[in-house]
């Protein structure tokens, strides 16, 4: 049987992953951004999304941590009230 | 001059309007070569509005203290039959059929618009290192770029053309250029000025704001823009007040806050030690410097990163066929934020109201804190990255640290020099306020000023 409890980390280490980016993303959990922008259809070209992805990967890693700690109470800092200034 | 020092020669007859915004014209002119501040001149109804101004004053009708004053605008305004590029190519034909909010109450009352500034290309970047139109460069030192995104502003200003020009800030753009180029930059609560008729970038973190050759100035200026406007479904129904800080205004109590972390980090030595003699300075003058410690600053400036992404790739969406005519560095923050999930942007603005019910606990022991305005002064136009204290960022970060959080806050905050680094240039001291609080970091900045008049110091132009 072979259930998720039982699916182990890949076989693999650094070095081997060193060699390939796509692995070094697995690993990291990290987002394909080539497959973000193709599905989004954006647009972009493997270059224009290989020039943005540093700075987008950076950015991930900062904000994933902080939007882990949001209790489902917090509302959004935008407002939206439904009557007022209608006529 | 100051708009102050202007107005008074105006009502005892020592200068016209005329005269003063034919100088502004001139000194424009021939230091365009050297700063390229201006995008377009507006020469001819400048010269209109000039007389017009004087025949308004000769009759005895005083619009008050802007009446007949020289001043600019960011190139991001609407101006009727003006074109309005917003430093990109996109824009560059784009002529408005109507007037900014802020157009229509500086024109109300009185001030001669002689100009539109140069700016970063969409207002998205700190250097004003504009590919289509040209590089703004930094009146104290032409290598260097003057800040962004509205650093024509800060040129024209630093550079004594005009007395006031008008600016934009989403994450420092007053701020920013007000430090590096020697002048006062305000940016009001949010709310507080209608953004009705500016292009937008963030449409939560935009705040459109003065930058001037003082703090009074500024607060002159606030008294005109500041009010409710149905328009802008953002601007406040708060009525303004007085915002200019009388005469021999002190400070004396003024509980400031002085972060014990953060603002004090990675900060280049000499704009460090300008920042903590004017608090010294401060603190003779009688205010009270309490230490504080205040929220992860990073996470605040993370967060508005992921806002201003989003809702700059939003505004911008309907151009992005037009991407090629975007330059390289605009380009790659809009397709950034074109990648950005729908859940972040909610989530960041969840972790907004975290951040500023946490952060607003710091109202209950200060009246108002201060850290510098930048960490560093103007860098060089085509540096990438910036050094401060052993830490090393992109320029576009470095110069935002400080700035950034404060427009995701929402919150009042003042930009006025307090000095010059080791290598000559402007450095700024940073007033944050409680929200609708501007009386109360004007009045602090004022005093601060007459104790030292760092905003005398001027820089050396040719044909001085």
């Amino acid at each position: 049987m072979a259930g998720a409890e039982e699916r182990q980390e890949p076989a693999v280490g650094l070095a081997d992953a060193a060699r390939c980016p796509a692995m070094i993303r697995c690993l990291l959990k990290m987002k394909n951004w080539k497959e973000i922008a193709l599905a989004s259809d954006v647009g972009l070209s493997d270059a224009d999304v290989d020039r943005i992805a540093p700075g987008l990967d950076a950015l991930e890693q900062a904000f994933r941590p902080l939007a882990a700690t949001l209790s489902f109470e917090v509302e959004p800092a935008v407002v939206f009230r439904a009557g007022e200034g209608e006529e | 001059m100051t708009i102050f020092e202007m107005a008074r020669s105006l009502r005892a007859r020592k200068v016209s309007s005329a005269e003063l915004v034919q100088a502004a014209l001139d000194c424009a002119e021939r230091l365009q070569p050297r700063l390229n501040a201006f995008l377009t001149v507006m020469a001819d109804s400048a010269r209109a509005q000039a007389r017009e101004a004087d025949a308004e004053l000769a009759r005895g009708v005083d619009r008050g203290p802007l009446h007949g004053i020289p001043i600019a605008v960011k190139d991001l305004f609407c101006t009727r039959g003006v074109r309005t590029t917003n430093g990109s190519r996109i824009f560059a034909d784009f002529v408005p059929d109507y007037d900014a909010a802020v157009i229509e109450r500086l024109s109300a009352a009185g001030a001669v618009l002689i100009g539109k500034t140069g700016q970063h290309e969409l207002a998205y970047g700190i250097t004003s290192t504009n590919p289509h139109f040209g590089a703004v460069r930094n009146p104290w030192n032409p290598e260097c770029v003057p800040g962004g995104s509205s650093g024509g502003s800060g040129a024209a200003v630093g550079a004594g053309i005009v007395p006031m020009a008008m600016g934009s800030d989403t994450g420092g753009s007053i701020r920013i250029p007000a430090a590096y180029c020697g002048t006062v930059g305000l940016k009001p609560t949010y709310g507080r000025v209608s953004k009705y008729g500016a292009l937008p970038l963030g449409f939560s973190l935009d705040h459109m704001g003065p930058l001037t050759r003082s703090v009074r100035d500024s607060a002159a200026v606030l008294n005109v823009l500041a009010g409710p406007d149905s328009r802008d479904a953002c601007c406040s129904a708060k009525p303004s007040e007085d915002y200019v800080p009388p005469e021999g205004a002190s400070v004396r109590g003024t509980r400031i806050g002085v972060p014990e972390n953060f603002y004090f980090e990675h900060v280049d030595p000499s704009v460090e030690e300008a920042v903590r003699r004017h608090l010294r300075t401060a603190e003779q003058l009688g205010a009270v410097l309490v230490p504080i410690r205040v929220p992860d600053v990073d996470a605040l400036n993370t967060i508005s990163r992921v806002l201003l992404f989003a809702e700059a790739s939003a505004a911008m969406q309907k151009y992005m066929d037009r991407r090629d005519e975007i330059g390289p560095d605009v380009r790659a923050l809009l397709d950034q934020g074109r990648l950005v999930p729908a859940t972040d942007y909610v989530n960041a603005q969840r972790l907004r109201t975290v951040f500023r019910r946490d952060f607003g606990r710091v109202w209950q022991k200060v009246d108002c804190f201060a850290t510098p305005a930048t960490p560093t002064s103007a860098p060089r136009i085509g540096q990438t990255t910036t050094t401060a204290g052993g830490f090393t960022a992109d320029v576009r970060l470095m110069a935002t640290r400080f700035v950034r959080g404060i427009n995701v806050l929402g919150w009042p905050a003042l930009a006025a020099p307090c000095g010059l680094d080791s290598s000559g240039m402007p450095v700024s001291l940073q007033l944050v306020g409680r929200p609708f609080d501007e009386a109360g970091i004007l009045r602090a900045g004022a005093a601060l000023e007459d104790a030292t008049g760092f905003h005398r110091l001027q820089p050396a132009l040719p044909d001085d």
